[in-house]
């Protein structure tokens, strides 16, 4: 299950924020080695940068007992944009970034190394579950910029859904490009059937439930342990 | 929007609407003539969920009976342009690559080619994903150097070229590459040797070669079987039935 969580439902979701800012630092900073990101961050062990505002919606995969698989950064362009502030030369055409409210930025996109898997179940399921994001919300278009060696698998799971808005470019840590995404109902369709997904994988908690998603998801760990132990 | 911007653009188009291989290479033969590439190779790497990584060429822009000599030779096991492809994820030229650490075979191979393809230039475009090296494109060109903005619509054409050629390899329902062994006779026995716990020193005693010789068949047989270590090739070699276990 992929959990929407926004400036909304935030405090619902502290544990799962934390360990995503965790997560953030893991990979971009230990793993691949950003150094001008690490140079911003004011907290070692946790990367955060200026979009992580009240703004932001983050895309988690939440294992059974609430812990965090992934993560997805979603904005509207009108809220500003990595890709159109910093990014914008990785754009040929200029148009493709006008700020729109049905035009939304992904980014920080990543998959805790565990899950990395070449099944790509959670690769799927976060898929799936942007889409139904942006299918809820009236999002047309949703540009990213991306290292290229994430091409390809993206281009296997979005086929002619995804296209590039211009050439790759190299940086110190590596390459980068920048991507288009079409989220409608044909994507979310084929991405399904892809995935082998049957369900929708989107979960939205709106602040006023009574009810923990997290409360619930401990509930379920200990009724399986329960379950475990009668066995 | 650039002249190569447009020209990558034209060939996602072409290569999306490819029915099969060969459409394909008529594709990516008729853009690469735009950027002066008179020669190319488009290979895969095939990693079956149980079994070796396979390296196969899909597509050739190459003249056959050098395809043919390339191949017979196993030039692929000493090829730094393949080895190096392995490493890194950026696109190099000839020109980048230190001759000065390159074996004799591998340096006589850059005339070879020289020589087959008359050409002064060479590119290799890698392309990786999360679990490594998915493919290359190798390009031969007149000029010794490529522009940058080409350099980059290349990179461009060689991630879809890469991407397109896999979806129709099993579209046509084409028959699984083959298991032939992909090593040389000398590499098998090194490997075999290696199965048997003798070191490298006593390979190369045995087999009257120095264990520098040893190590670098050792390291060009993990390239071809894109392992990091000596026994997962030795794993892969029994699996497969090259050596004997």
């Amino acid at each position: 299950m992929i959990h929407v969580i926004s400036a909304a439902n935030a405090q619902s979701y502290q544990p799962q924020l934390e360990a995503m800012h965790r997560l953030r630092w893991k990979a971009y900073i230990e793993e691949r080695k950003w150094s001008e990101l690490r140079e911003m961050q004011a907290e070692p062990g946790f990367e955060r940068d200026q979009y992580d505002d009240a703004r932001a919606f983050y895309l988690l995969p939440l294992g059974d007992d609430g812990d965090v698989l992934g993560s997805m950064r979603l904005r509207s362009t009108v809220d500003g944009s990595l890709l159109g502030d910093r990014f914008r030369h990785l754009v040929d055409d200029a148009d493709r970034l006008e700020p729109r409210p049905d035009v939304w930025e992904f980014t920080r996109i990543l998959r805790a190394p565990e899950c990395r898997d070449r099944d790509g179940a959670v690769r799927f399921a976060m898929n799936c579950a942007l889409i139904e994001f942006c299918l809820s919300r009236g999002i047309r278009r949703v540009v990213a910029s991306c290292d290229s060696f994430i091409f390809p698998t993206t281009r296997r799971a979005w086929g002619r859904k995804v296209a590039p808005l211009g050439l790759p470019k190299p940086y110190p840590e590596g390459e980068v490009m920048a991507l288009e995404l079409t989220p409608d109902v044909e994507a979310l369709y084929a991405m399904r059937q892809a995935g082998g997904i049957r369900e929708p994988q989107l979960y939205e908690h709106p602040a006023a439930y009574a009810i923990n998603p997290i409360s619930l998801c401990c509930a379920a760990r200990g009724a399986r342990a329960s379950l475990a132990e009668a066995a | 929007m650039s002249a190569e911007f447009r020209a990558a653009l034209e060939f996602i188009e072409l290569a999306e609407n490819s029915r099969d291989l060969e459409e394909l290479r008529e594709a990516l033969e008729h853009v690469l003539q735009g950027f002066g590439v008179s020669h190319f190779t488009l290979a895969r790497m095939h990693r079956p969920r149980d079994g070796a990584a396979q390296f196969t060429v899909s597509i050739r822009g190459v003249p056959e009976a050098w395809a043919e000599y390339y191949w017979s030779e196993r030039f692929f096991n000493f090829d730094s342009v393949v080895q190096l492809s392995l490493q890194r994820p950026l696109a190099f030229s000839w020109t980048d690559i230190d001759r000065s650490r390159l074996s004799k075979a591998s340096k006589n191979l850059y005339g070879e080619v020289r020589d087959a393809l008359h050409v002064d230039g060479g590119f290799v475009i890698p392309t990786h994903d999360e679990n490594g090296l998915t493919g290359l494109v190798a390009l031969y060109h007149e000029q010794p150097e490529l522009a940058k903005q080409a350099r980059q619509a290349l990179k461009l054409i060689a991630l879809y070229g890469i991407e397109r050629a896999n979806e129709l390899f099993f579209e046509q329902g084409s028959p699984p590459a083959p298991t032939q062994c992909p090593l040389s006779l000398r590499q098998r026995e090194i490997l075999a040797f290696a199965a048997a716990g003798k070191s490298e020193t006593d390979t190369g005693e045995i087999l009257g070669i120095s264990s520098t010789t040893v190590r670098e068949h050792l390291q060009n047989l993990r390239a071809t079987l894109a392992v990091r270590t000596k026994m997962q090739a030795v794993a892969i070699a029994v699996h497969q039935g090259w050596i004997k276990p």
